[in-house]
């Protein structure tokens, strides 16, 4: 079929993967609300759902892993096509994000009179923004900078500092998570407690949700940089997670100076 | 012929221009109570903050955020 | 397109070697045209040090304060929604916390 092949495209074989990760949504979507209406089953199908999509992401990527790397499908035309791919799908995060920017905003900025009008609502203890919210931001921006050291590691040919790189953007990641599940843990207020605790829990939630997809991404990244993988012309993978990292970067800097500083006053 | 009733409502205000006079309401209810705190039950001086948020509120709000000042658990700044 | 065609074969064979004949030294658009990238590797590699540096100061110093204590709040009606039980049962997930301190 390559032997045919005249122009630097590339079409894709067929793959089983589309509709296993649809069926798998179907079945988290159904046993998910089963399983919040207390059906019987529900927490089954659930799980099964979940399993069924964690294994259809594994061997999709794992498939372009294959092709990439070690069939050579990813022209220079090609890999444009994922760097338009992956701009726009991380522009359709920011607008997620925006969505509880929005909420947040809404409620906080004409509190309504069931929270007493006033922001944050009374008995809602809001935490010092200037203690682990502050060095979370701080980590969050050395491991933005490692991320570039890693990226001009790769680009310099380093290929054994880019994986140092590539392992200390990690570890800061890890540290962050780590500050961050403490914080919930010692939160005086839960997503029960008021609006305040909704847009708070929903926002740096999913915030915390992108942190791991991100460090998960990142150590794939370092993976295969140590696998020999990635080269100094071709690592579109490591770009995408760099972008993705970094805008997770930009949308906590959001979150720690409307919701924590500016909401905590 | 007997003296005529007087009907008044609460007058214009232009911190609330919207048709919605919820926070209208609550804010004269506030204001009350404010009052009261500063000057005393005695003089009539709060009387008018009184008669704007009657005649603002409904009187199930008003109950309820009478009963919750007596709890301790009323939201607004008191 | 043959250059693509000859660049994929090569791809195919090898995996570190085959991108050079095809790609002289031009890079993509996310790297700087001044500096050279070993000396930005260097750069940022201070940067990135300092930064968990810092961090690392500013972490021993926020733990050794120890964390702060908040009474319970008097019972607004906005707080602690419930309006059905949970899947798993009456309580939050993190909710026993609490009585240790």
């Amino acid at each position: 079929m390559i032997e045919s092949q005249r122009h630097s495209y590339h079409l894709v074989d067929p793959s089983p993967w589309p509709i296993s990760g649809s069926l798998g949504a179907l079945a988290t979507t159904v046993g998910g609300v089963m399983y919040m209406h207390s059906f019987q089953g529900g927490a089954t199908l659930l799980s099964l759902g979940l399993l069924f999509i964690l294994y259809t992401m594994f061997v999709w990527w794992r498939d372009v892993l294959r092709e990439s790397t070690l069939e050579g499908h990813h022209t220079k035309v090609v890999q444009l096509g994922l760097r338009y791919g992956f701009i726009l799908f991380i522009v359709s995060e920011v607008m997620f994000f925006f969505a509880f920017f929005w909420a947040f905003f809404h409620s906080s900025l004409a509190p309504t009179v069931e929270i007493g009008g006033i922001w944050p609502p009374k008995g809602i203890g809001v935490l010092d923004p200037w203690e682990i919210p502050f060095l979370n931001t701080l980590i969050l921006l050395s491991s933005g900078a490692a991320v570039t050291w890693a990226h001009h590691a790769i680009l310099a040919g380093k290929e054994k500092r880019a994986v140092y790189a590539l392992a200390a953007t990690v570890l800061l990641a890890l540290v962050f998570t780590g500050f961050q599940g403490m914080e919930y843990y010692q939160a005086p207020f839960t997503i029960s407690d008021s609006i305040y605790g909704s847009t708070f829990f929903l926002a740096t939630g999913f915030h915390g949700f992108h942190v791991i997809i991100g460090t998960l991404f990142l150590i794939i990244c370092g993976i295969r940089q140590y696998l020999g993988h990635l080269t100094k012309e071709h690592h579109v993978g490591f770009e995408a997670a760099a972008w993705y990292w970094h805008f997770v970067d930009v949308v906590w800097l959001f979150l720690f100076v409307s919701i924590y500083w500016w909401g905590g006053i | 012929m007997g003296k005529e009733i007087e009907l008044k409502t609460a007058p214009a205000d232009y911190r609330f221009p919207t048709t919605n006079q919820t926070r209208h309401c609550f804010t004269r209810y506030i204001e009350f109570h404010r009052c009261v705190a500063a000057k005393g039950d005695e003089g009539n001086d709060c009387e008018r903050f009184a008669k704007y948020y009657r005649s603002l509120c409904p009187s199930e709000w008003v109950e309820r955020w009478n009963e919750q000042r007596e709890n301790g658990t009323f939201p607004g700044p008191l | 397109m043959a250059i693509s065609m000859m660049r994929s074969a090569l791809l195919r064979n090898s995996l570190r070697s085959a991108s050079k004949p095809s790609a002289p030294t031009r890079r993509g658009f996310s790297s700087s045209a001044h500096h050279d990238d070993a000396y930005e590797a260097a750069k940022w590699e201070k940067i990135a040090y300092l930064g968990a540096a810092t961090c690392t100061i500013l972490a021993i110093y926020n733990l050794s304060k120890g964390h702060p204590h908040y009474e319970t709040p008097p019972e607004y009606p906005y707080l602690h929604i419930r309006n059905k039980e949970f899947p798993w049962g009456p309580n939050g997930l993190f909710e026993v916390k609490e009585d240790h301190h």
